[in-house]
């Protein structure tokens, strides 16, 4: 192999793959980056065994090949080489080193062979679709907080996005839960996602897909089996394995006949809920709400800490209530929504609440109450 | 990078190995309860210590890994459709599984540890932990996912306990592999979720085609001397050979041959300091094996009243000498003992010179009284 490219654009891409691999690893081989040049193309392969990033650029090879070589220090060789260098990629003749020149520096790494590099397998993905990449982002942005990090419960360490019909609209939906709270979003069904199977993208594969999407702005390819799902967007293509599991029937927790409804400006309760949360305790983070009719009364106490209160003026016709919320998930919740009034949703104190952004019909939270 | 994990009772890891001499029986055994699509989500391969457990395993996974079930035919007799396991060294999934970097394959065995520089002497319950996420993601190929525990031995309480859990909700195409040394020590409510494949140790041929592989250029003399100490083990007699197995052996027999006339003590400190070096824990197993079963085979010799089985010259003499100078009962004890304070030794971690020299000692007063 032997080829010459433009410092920026190695480094884009290496910037792009070295992520997936993992620092510390006790396998050699995956702590290579899988380099191969040909076909007026340079691609980059990196993997944790679970999910698998491609990066391609554009690269007349003067020779064509591949090898494997250590991701890490490659991308630190290249990020620490001067803008505008010309940097040439050449393996030897048996291909146990890699030599990495530009400039007056040169560098040579050790290798591994390309067959010892767990490759991308053909697979068959039969659903294929194209999605708006401002949706997939929003999709994301608003259920990820909600993903578990329980490992005993891994069918809940991802976000399920499936096809569902809202108000007799065919629409992607997206959510995540932690058995505390719960999100879902949707957006309309891209064509060919109709008969998509549900899946459970995991957490890793969601945080690299939205680190790496942050910028895309064509839509975004992609195909999925029930065991692989893939997305494809410029010169990336990330394959993740998928969460072997059933996710929980989530709409049987959806309370469909809370009467009680509150609302509030979305900004002046988050901050109101921060200040109050303040006193509350490390463990519980409890903060009790005092609902009277328009008036909301945010309290805490704790034995050591002291306590707060605050008092808001909120649209409220209904009977008095009090009911307490974990003071972190509620200004999760308080986080997502864009608008200015948030609509709460309540039934009585012990159960679940929903939470809904009034100017975005397409986003939906439940909560689950605590007792204070 | 962090070091690779090496395990310690091998020549070369088992999941390198290509070939597997022996064993026909449990390798047909499980080629057919793939073919019947009849098998068992956990097994436990047993039987002792360097007989192939682990390279049987590996292999048994190579061929699981490598089916491709979808399109394959189904005899209308249930025969196996392959007739080995074999999957050729220069294949993906061998090379894949060679590097430790097959994605639908995990191996939960001692960790590294960084800090002192040595393997773990347990598996902890974060060792076995990694089994869950890796059961709860979906297999990167269209079939099976295998998981290699070695072995169940190492396990401490709480990482039984963990695998218990796994084992309680088999996972869909997923096989679990336990490799056990000892079967009888494996926890019962593990044992009873698990199909048992009981492996044999292996004939003397067998041992010595294999030690002929590894090792090479042995004089037969040594050859035979090695391969006898293995007990049908090829993976220990590789050990033997490699670390002086048959010197040790010579040397132990010719401490005990001075009792009780008296015990030449600058040899016991010599021996015990061969064997006792750090960072070679297999010269202190090899020694300690060969002397707890060198006292068990003179008390069986003596109690039955058979000869002696001598391995060097005049071996038997010193048998017969150490015998008589005690009762059935009180050798009974000392060989308790002294196989007691073997195994306390390392799981207290206690001083291995120490302990050898307290050994031969002890062994040395019995005699004498």
């Amino acid at each position: 192999m032997k080829l010459t490219i433009e410092r920026a654009t190695l480094l884009a891409a290496l910037g792009h793959v070295q992520n997936v691999v993992e620092r510390r690893n006790t396998i050699p081989i995956l702590s290579n980056v899988l380099v191969s040049a040909g076909d007026g193309q340079l691609s980059m392969t990196a993997t944790d065994l679970d999910l698998t990033i491609v990066e391609r650029v554009a690269s007349e090879a003067r020779q064509s090949g591949a090898t494997t070589t250590p991701a890490h220090t490659l991308y630190d060789i290249v990020r620490k080489l001067p803008e505008g260098a010309q940097v040439e990629l050449s393996t030897g003749k048996d291909d146990a080193r890699l030599a990495i020149v530009a400039g007056r520096s040169s560098f040579s790494l050790p290798c591994l062979p390309k067959e010892d590099f767990p490759a991308q397998t053909d697979d068959k993905l039969p659903t294929r679709f194209r999605v708006a990449a401002e949706d997939l982002r929003r999709l994301i942005d608003k259920t990820r907080f909600a993903i578990s990090t329980e490992e005993t419960r891994y069918y809940l360490n991802g976000i399920y996005l499936h096809a569902a019909k809202s108000a007799g609209v065919a629409m992607l939906r997206a959510v995540a839960t932690d058995g505390h709270r719960l999100a879902q979003v949707e957006s309309p069904l891209p064509d060919g996602a109709a008969g998509m199977p549900g899946v459970i993208v995991p957490r890793k594969a969601i945080a690299e897909l939205r680190r790496l999407i942050d910028q895309v702005a064509d839509p975004i390819e992609v195909s999925l089996s029930d065991t692989k799902m893939r997305f494809s967007f410029g010169q990336t293509v990330l394959t993740t394995k998928l969460i072997d599991g059933t996710f929980p029937d989530y709409q049987r927790v959806i309370p469909s006949d809370n009467d009680k409804t509150l609302e509030v400006d979305c900004r002046r309760f988050a901050e109101a809920v921060d200040r109050v949360s303040t006193i509350s305790t490390e463990k519980s983070r409890s903060i009790k709400l005092t609902i009277g009719k328009d008036r909301l009364q945010l309290s805490a106490t704790s034995p050591e800490a002291g306590s707060a209160s605050e008092e808001m003026e909120v649209s409220y016709p209904g009977d008095s209530l009090e009911i307490g919320f974990n003071s972190k998930y509620l200004l999760d919740i308080a986080t997502q929504i864009d608008g200015d009034i948030a609509r709460i949703d309540l039934a009585d104190a012990v159960s679940p609440t929903i939470v809904r952004d009034l100017g975005d019909e397409r986003a939906l939270y439940v909560l689950m109450p605590m007792r204070v | 990078m962090a070091k690779e994990p090496v395990r310690e009772d091998a020549a070369e890891h088992p999941r390198r190995t290509p070939g597997l001499v022996g064993h026909s029986a449990a390798q047909s055994l499980l080629l057919r309860r793939v073919a019947d699509g009849r098998l068992a989500h956990a097994w436990i391969f047993s039987g002792p210590r360097g007989i192939g457990k682990a390279t049987l395993a590996y292999r048994f996974a190579r061929h699981l890994l490598s089916r491709r079930d979808s399109g394959s035919e189904v005899s209308l007799f249930g025969e196996p459709s392959t007739q080995s396991l074999e999957v050729p060294a220069e294949s993906s999934v061998f090379r894949l599984v060679a590097q430790g970097a097959h994605p639908d394959l995990i191996t939960v065995e001692r960790a590294y540890d960084e800090k002192a520089k040595r393997l773990r002497g347990e598996i902890s319950v974060d060792d076995v932990r990694r089994l869950t996420p890796f059961f709860g993601t979906t297999a990167s190929g269209e079939g099976w996912r295998v998981a290699i525990v070695d072995s169940v031995d190492d396990l401490n309480r709480n990482a039984a306990n963990a695998l218990l859990k796994i084992l309680e909700e088999p996972p869909e195409r997923g096989v679990l592999i336990l490799i056990a040394h000892t079967r009888g020590a494996v926890l019962p409510t593990i044992r009873s979720r698990c199909a048992t494949l009981t492996m044999a140790p292996l004939a003397a041929s067998e041992v010595a085609a294999v030690l002929q592989g590894h090792v090479g250029d042995l004089d037969p003399q040594a050859m035979a001397e090695v391969v006898t100490l293995a007990h049908g083990s090829p993976g220990r007699a590789i050990e033997l050979a490699q670390s002086g197995g048959a010197a040790v052996y010579r040397d132990m027999v010719g401490l005990l041959g001075a009792s009780p006339k008296g015990l030449d003590i600058a040899a016991v400190h010599e021996l015990a300091d061969r064997a006792s070096h750090r960072g070679n824990d297999e010269q202190f197993r090899v020694l300690s094996d060969l002397l707890v079963e060198w006292l068990a085979s003179m008390i069986a010799a003596g109690a039955s009243g058979r000869a002696f089985r001598a391995i060097i010259e005049g071996e038997e003499g010193v048998a017969e000498k150490l015998w008589r100078s005690r009762g059935l009962a009180q050798w009974l004890e000392v060989w308790e003992k002294v196989r007691d304070r073997l195994v306390q030794s390392e799981a207290l971690n206690l001083d291995r010179k120490q302990t050898l020299i307290d050994v031969f000692l002890s062994l040395d007063h019995v005699s004498r009284a």
